[in-house]
Order: C-alpha cells, then sequence, then structure tokens
C-alpha cells in the first residue's frame, strides 16, 4: 500500500476555485477523461450539496504496469461523491476506480477550503492510496503509480486553472456583448 | 464533456447548463431555494440508466441511488420538497 499526499495554494478565491472544480472536464491537461455522468445529486438538511459521479478515463498507466498487470483494457470507470458546503466553504471530493478493482486500487480525497490567512487564496489537500493486488513486485508497482498520480495531481491543478481563466474569458465576453446591446437598444427605443 | 452513454451527451448538456448557472449563481451565494433542474436531470437519467455501457458494479451504482432512502431534499430530481428517511 502506498500513500501521497500534497498541499497545494490557488491564488484564487474559494468561490471561483469551486466552479471550476465542477466544470473541470473536459480540459486539455487531462485528455483522459473520456465521459462525466451525473448518477445523483441532492441536497441535505444542512444545506450541503451532495454529488455522485461517474467519470470514464483512461487510466494512464505506464506501459511497464500495463504488462505486469497483463491487461490490454485502457478505459476504465471511476466513482467520485463529492459535498460542497457553502456556508463553511468547504468542498471535498472522494473517488475511486470501480474497474481492475481486483489488480488496483486507487482511493483519493480532495479537500478545497478558504486560505486561513487569506480569503483571496484556496487551499487544496489531496491525498491517494494506492495498492495492487495478489503479484510480487507490488511496492515497485504501487511506487510507480504514485509518481503517475503526484504528476497527474500537476495536470489537475493546471487544468483548475485553466478553467478558471476559460471561465473569467467568457464572464468578460458576456459583460462586452451586454455594453453593446445597451446603446443599441437606446438608440433602437429612440428611433420609434 | 461526453456522457458514457453517448447518446445522452445532448441531455447531459443541457442538464449541465442549467446546473453550472445555479450553482454559481444562487447555491453558492447561499440562496438556496432549492435545484430548479428537476425536469432536465430526469430526462438525462433516463437516458443514461438505459445506454451506459454494461457493466456489474456500474449497474448497481445507478440502482443504488434510485432505492436508497435519502433524508437528503433531492435537488434535480423531486425538487425542493424535504423527505423523511
Amino acid at each position: 500500500m502506498k500513500i501521497w499526499s500534497s498541499e497545494h495554494v490557488f491564488g484564487h478565491p474559494w468561490d471561483t476555485v469551486i466552479k471550476a472544480a465542477m466544470r473541470k472536464y473536459p480540459n486539455p491537461m487531462n485528455p483522459c477523461v473520456v465521459g462525466v455522468d451525473v448518477l445523483d445529486r441532492s441536497l441535505d438538511n444542512r444545506g450541503r450539496l451532495h454529488s455522485h459521479r461517474l467519470l470514464s478515463t483512461e487510466w494512464g498507466l505506464p506501459s511497464i504496469v500495463k504488462a505486469i498487470l497483463g491487461t490490454s483494457r485502457t478505459l476504465t470507470y471511476i466513482e467520485e461523491h463529492s459535498v460542497v458546503d457553502p456556508v463553511e466553504k468547504k468542498m471535498e471530493l472522494c473517488s475511486t476506480n470501480i474497474t481492475l478493482t481486483n489488480l488496483v486500487s486507487v482511493d483519493e480525497r480532495l479537500v478545497y477550503t478558504p486560505h486561513p490567512e487569506n480569503p483571496e487564496k484556496t487551499v487544496l489537500t489531496q491525498e491517494a492510496i494506492i495498492t495492487v493486488k495478489g503479484i510480487s513486485l507490488s511496492s515497485y508497482l504501487e511506487s510507480l503509480m504514485g509518481n503517475t498520480i503526484s504528476s497527474n495531481a500537476r495536470k489537475g491543478r493546471d487544468a483548475l486553472e485553466w478553467v478558471i481563466s476559460k471561465l473569467n474569458a467568457e464572464l468578460e465576453e458576456l459583460k462586452s456583448t451586454r455594453e453593446g446591446i445597451k446603446p443599441a437598444m437606446a438608440a433602437a427605443s429612440t428611433e420609434k | 464533456m461526453n456522457s458514457v452513454g453517448e447518446a445522452c451527451t445532448e441531455l447531459k448538456r443541457e442538464y449541465d447548463q442549467c446546473f453550472n448557472r445555479w450553482f454559481a449563481e444562487k447555491f453558492l451565494k447561499g440562496e438556496n431555494d432549492g435545484d430548479p433542474c428537476g425536469q432536465l436531470f430526469k430526462r438525462y437519467q433516463l437516458c443514461v440508466q438505459v445506454r451506459a455501457p454494461r457493466n456489474r458494479r456500474l449497474h448497481r451504482l445507478q440502482q443504488s441511488d434510485q432505492g436508497e432512502g435519502h433524508t437528503h431534499r433531492r435537488a434535480g430530481v423531486h425538487g425542493p420538497k424535504q423527505r423523511e428517511s
């Protein structure tokens, strides 16, 4: 079993990061996520939003791992539960693979909270537990996968930055469209 | 982002647009009067249940949320009405 964890600070307020997190896919940093579906969504009596999602993805195993595990399957499914608390400003996301479970388990947990000293920043704490089952060299493979997860985590953070920029650009475009419409409408009404 | 059941992508897109707007403009701002996307979610869900790839555990996942007794108010499915478990 291998445990990997990291902490990262985004230079954006919590609301901005969470909006991006909910719209993370598709993005150019994670081309391997090829499908996302919402299985269920509900509000609890504390006003928190629970989402249960299914992601289909290319696992991203190093080819040596695929060769040792003896699998040529590349499409895997990941189950994801998230809880967003808009009052406490906390988003917790847990995911686990539901295919290839006889070979490997990857359980990840991500928590997004405002930075305790700066509300314009957001802290992401991320951890993963990796277990390769039933074969020798498991600790070596787990180590390899830990490196893959570390690199994927970096891509995931870059992906959020990309989504945030895209959302800001959409907002700017919307604003300038509205600014453009106002004088046109004023001109139209004076012509009547 | 595509749906896992490819034929459901358009229904998913319509639901996502509704949800993303509510999430950003209402939910995160503390205006919580329930998710207005119920009908869209229902249509999208019906499609996924029929079309998504067959996988035992996947199938159990899809079914499990239908039967569970939630104390949650189901957003996007039953609207804002409180359900007691």
